[in-house]
């Protein structure tokens, strides 16, 4: 069982340097914070693991990361809705400017992030779940629940709308 | 334009954690791997602490339930059974330690009387009667009897109410057996007594449980409920003997018809034949 143990953890840590800046930049895109999505990101591998601790069986790892993610960032949106903007820097919360952002990433990225934000949730998710996660249709399909089919046509239709508000 | 926001999206997979992120994240995932190490560890050692600290008590109550369990399976056995000598040698003795007073310890016999009487009848029914065994059951039932009346001797006779249904009892039955008459009571005198009719110790034994009750419906616990006990088990050990009696003389009346048969046979096949000859 120890053994057992130490091999889940070697696993887990190799998946964590193959997939960790992947998860990270789906964060990223999805909240357009930095500091936040490091935190989403640590978050997000620490369930996965307790997860697996508690004798959950993961058959895509892949797919699970972003599939927690994913939900870690809806979390993160009830909550930040539910909090006030207020209450949230009389507790010390700093959000990272626009520019900050910029610098970070460069201009371009930064007005896609613009655009990203204008969109409704679920189309942001399924534009960075293809296009800046690289995830193909049928890993999508995968973790969100869907046929590949509804995936194809939402991509569709979110990128139609992105391009509308999109001004390089 | 179109391919434009494809491809400032696409560009966004250049962006990554820095390394102090990664070891940062990568830190806390380990420290939380090692907690899970070392939970699991003290989950699994808990137990084996739990007995280490409390050894002493541990053993005790393993060796209370280990000798429960097997005092528990001794209760059910029978003479020549491996642990027979266990329920004999052990448990009764524990149970007699409880009883202190005359009284109690003269229900004890009785019932020691009844369990042996229960383990002839046992035997008697079995495929293997072995009446050495019987036998010696009865000389323990005649001893359990025995040392019953001594205790009932000593034992003082505090309730009026039941000397009084007693003596109403004894005077509707008519003459009723001292103890000292059931005190010798005995596999020869059985014999001896065998004109007695199996309907009259099955009366006998009607009427002393009819007092039992009696007894027992007003609490009685003194000395007329020993008598009474002692007069049943005495009625009772009369009767196996007699039944006992009965059913080896069926046998031999079967076995010498079955002789006679084998004879007749016998000379039925010599006469053939010497006519044959």
């Amino acid at each position: 069982m120890q053994k057992n143990l130490k091999q889940h953890e070697d696993a887990f840590l190799e998946a964590f340097e193959e997939l960790s800046d992947g998860i990270f930049r789906h964060c990223l895109f999805r909240v357009s914070n930095r500091e936040v999505s490091r935190d989403l990101t640590q978050e997000t591998f620490l369930k996965v693991w307790q997860y697996i601790v508690s004798g959950g069986e993961i058959l895509n790892m892949k797919a699970f990361l972003y599939k927690t993610a994913s939900n870690l960032v809806i979390d993160y949106y009830r909550k930040k809705k539910s909090d006030s903007l207020d209450v949230l820097q009389d507790d010390g919360f700093d959000p990272i400017g626009e520019s900050d952002v910029e610098i970070m990433h460069g201009a371009e990225v930064s007005q896609a992030l613009k655009t990203l934000e204008k969109l409704s949730g679920d189309d942001r998710e399924i534009l960075v779940f293809r296009f800046v996660d690289g995830l193909s249709l049928s890993e999508i399909a995968e973790t969100l629940g869907e046929t590949e089919n509804v995936i194809s046509v939402r991509i569709h239709r979110a990128l139609q709308k992105a391009k509308n508000i999109f001004k390089p | 334009m179109n391919n434009d926001f494809e491809h400032i999206l696409e560009m966004g997979s250049e962006v990554h954690l820095s390394s102090g992120e990664k070891n940062q994240i990568k830190s806390a995932l380990v420290v939380r791997m090692q907690e899970g190490r070392l939970q699991k560890l003290s989950n699994d050692m808990s137990w084996f602490v739990f007995f280490r600290r409390h050894a002493i008590a541990s053993t005790f109550i393993a060796v209370l339930f280990l000798t429960g369990s097997t005092s528990a399976l001794a209760e059910k056995t029978a003479p020549g059974d491996l642990l027979y000598s266990l329920k004999t040698g052990v448990n009764e003795q524990v149970l007699g330690l409880f009883a202190t007073s005359p009284s109690a310890r003269a229900l004890f016999e009785i019932s020691l009387a009844q369990r042996r009487l229960s383990e002839a009848e046992h035997i008697a029914l079995s495929n293997n009667p072995q009446p050495e065994v019987r036998d010696q059951l009865i000389a323990q039932v005649d001893e359990h009897i025995r040392k019953a009346g001594e205790q009932e001797q000593a034992t003082e006779d505090s309730e009026q109410t039941d000397t009084s249904v007693v003596k109403q009892n004894r005077e509707n039955d008519g003459p009723q057996p001292t103890f000292a008459a059931l005190k010798t009571f005995s596999l020869s005198e059985a014999t001896s007594t065998a004109s007695t009719s199996i309907d009259n110790v099955i009366e006998k034994i009607h009427k002393a449980n009819a007092r039992i009750s009696e007894l027992k419906s007003k609490n009685g616990t003194g000395r007329n409920r020993i008598q009474a006990e002692i007069e049943l088990i005495g009625a009772r050990k009369e009767l196996f003997q007699k039944k006992d009696q009965e059913n080896q003389k069926t046998a031999e009346d079967l076995s010498h018809v079955v002789n006679d048969q084998i004879e007749k046979v016998n000379d039925i096949e010599r006469e053939e034949t010497d006519f044959e000859d």
